[in-house]
């Protein structure tokens, strides 16, 4: 029994593994396609020209009425 | 694409107009299948309330619906967890994710029938766990109580979800992957990977008995922690600067958050099993993590503070800011406490107590639960053309909720503590320690009440809007601008 479960223990760490093996590869292609680079520019993807940074995009419905 | 080709704006062409077009175009994509996603993930909500509030009498009203099977607390009680659980916070999470990954990518759903008929075997599989658990046929491993079929079609009905994003991401215009989008997709695709281990490693292949509570408790914890946050906090990095119209304090901190709860929180869930006849250094590793956890939640609450500076007054005037930034505090809060509650000093204390019940409602609810309700407000609106029919609606709502979840919080951590420090007195009768906690459990049934209550005037408002019972704003999005 002993034996069984430190293999089945080892198989979830494999899994485990695997969920920190996707990580690494997400953190990988990203460094890889420059998305460490300019970083502090990425805060700007919520804003478009339609929805302009300053403008807030919000508010109760009685509000406006 | 190198570094010095990435081009950080990638919407530098879009004119005002372009901009709109593609908003457009974008939610009249997305209006079926996520709306199909947020009405049923509701009525999930509201039956697993009305579930919450029959097993919560029944802690202090033993007697109460006790003359039928199917009503006994064994039944009820995880029949609740579940249709919470993938009923109303998966299916929420998968319809704000969705939109948001949309939106961010610019890239319109391009399979609204293949998501339509993932949300509607989404609800089969609900259906078929809820009466699987209510007939007694639960698998009594808690956060899986679904029986397997059930889990069977919940994970083929996901798979939709995963072509989606992927689809959204490869379509998506150059630039940087903003945060929400690196959460929400690595959450798409670790939920599923989650649970389908958890499910052949404990029912379709189960391994031996003592390794089946880490097998369950690293899915159950990391089922929060890997799908459940990151698409809370993709909703609290997106909603929080889009509706005060200010970028975030910090994108490298952001980063910093997203890649420590990438490669840390894995290593969560052992600590369930403090006590429990287990290797102690598999028990150390889930302490560490859950430690380590600090530096992502101080990072995202620094974050989001910092953004929040100067801004705080938005939340007079914007319904959904009020529940993601409540859910934003909440999520700090609860990843504090987690992480002392993984300290074997305190554990031992709170450990089979209600204060444990107490911190998981802090997660589930206050976090996952009010950023689902905060996001929903943003986006129906945006789906359907059709203003929410109320503010003063949606004040009670956020208000019965709020100080529900809140008063639920306190009241039951206090009686989880002094449960706690009962049961590790030798000298206290085991009945005494379950007398003791009785005015606490009443006052939870009465902050169930109010929850409740807030989750039917929810129901209502949405109602009114996909009746077409509630103004029309004939604009992709309704709102006047406000002054920043």
């Amino acid at each position: 029994m002993a034996i069984h479960t430190e293999s089945v223990l080892a198989l979830v760490f494999l899994v485990l593994l695997g969920i920190l093996g996707s990580a690494l590869l997400m953190f990988w292609w990203a460094a890889s396609v420059g998305q460490f680079e300019n970083i502090e520019d990425g805060s700007r993807a919520v804003f478009d020209a339609g929805e302009p940074e300053g403008q807030t995009t919000d508010s109760f419905p009685d509000s406006h009425r | 694409m190198t570094s010095a080709s990435l081009p950080y704006n990638e919407h530098h062409q879009e004119t005002p107009e372009t901009g709109v077009r593609l908003r457009v175009e974008v939610d009249r994509a997305a209006r079926e299948p996520i709306t199909a996603l947020f009405v049923t993930a509701v009525f999930w909500l509201l039956l697993g309330s009305v579930l919450a509030l029959v097993s919560s009498i029944k802690m202090h009203m033993p007697g109460f619906l006790a003359d039928a099977a199917w009503l006994t607390f064994g039944r009820v009680r995880p029949g609740h967890l579940d249709t919470v659980i993938y009923g109303w916070a998966s299916a929420s999470s998968m319809g704000a994710g969705l939109w948001m990954m949309s939106r961010l990518c610019r890239a319109p759903i391009r399979y609204r029938r293949l998501l339509l008929a993932s949300a509607a075997l989404w609800n089969v599989g609900n259906a078929i766990g809820l009466v699987g658990v209510l007939a007694g046929w639960s698998t009594s491993v808690e956060w899986l109580e679904y029986p397997p079929l059930a889990a069977l079609v919940l994970t083929v009905a996901f798979l939709p979800v995963m072509v989606e994003a992927v689809s959204m991401v490869r379509r998506r215009q150059p630039g940087h992957v903003y945060v929400s989008q690196w959460y929400i997709l690595a959450g798409i695709f670790w939920f599923p990977w989650l649970y389908a281990t958890a499910q052949v490693l404990i029912f379709w292949h189960p391994v031996s008995g003592p390794a089946q509570p880490p097998v369950n408790w690293w899915f159950a914890h990391n089922v929060l922690g890997l799908w459940f946050t990151p698409v809370g906090l993709a909703a609290a990095y997106y909603f929080i600067p889009k509706i005060i119209g200010k970028p975030l304090h910090s994108y490298y901190l952001s980063m910093v958050g997203f890649w420590s709860l990438a490669f840390f929180y894995a290593w969560n869930g052992m600590h369930h099993l403090i006590g429990g006849p287990f290797p102690a250094w598999l028990i150390s590793v889930s302490v560490v993590a859950s430690v380590m956890m600090f530096v992502p939640v101080i990072t995202v609450a620094v974050n989001h503070h910092l953004t929040m500076r100067g801004s705080f007054g938005a939340l007079r005037w914007s319904p959904t800011l009020r529940f993601v930034v409540f859910a934003a505090m909440s999520y700090t809060l609860v990843s504090f406490q987690g992480s002392l509650m993984a300290i074997r000093s305190l554990n031992r204390l709170t450990h089979f107590t209600h204060y444990t019940i107490a911190h998981a409602h802090l997660g589930m609810y206050a976090f996952v639960t009010m950023m689902m309700f905060g996001a929903i407000y943003y986006i129906v609106p945006r789906l359907t053309g059709r203003e929410w029919p109320s503010a003063t609606a949606i004040k009670a709502h956020f208000w019965l909720c709020a100080i529900g979840v809140i008063f639920y919080w306190l009241e039951l951590s206090i009686g989880g503590f002094l449960q706690g420090l009962a049961l590790l007195d030798e000298k206290v009768p085991f009945i005494a320690t379950v007398k003791l906690t009785l005015p606490y459990l009443e006052l939870r049934s009465l902050a169930g009440c109010m929850m409740t209550l807030g989750h039917f005037i929810f129901a209502w408002s949405l109602w009114r809007v996909l009746a077409g019972h509630t103004a029309a704003t004939g604009k992709a999005t309704l709102l006047a601008p406000q002054p920043a």
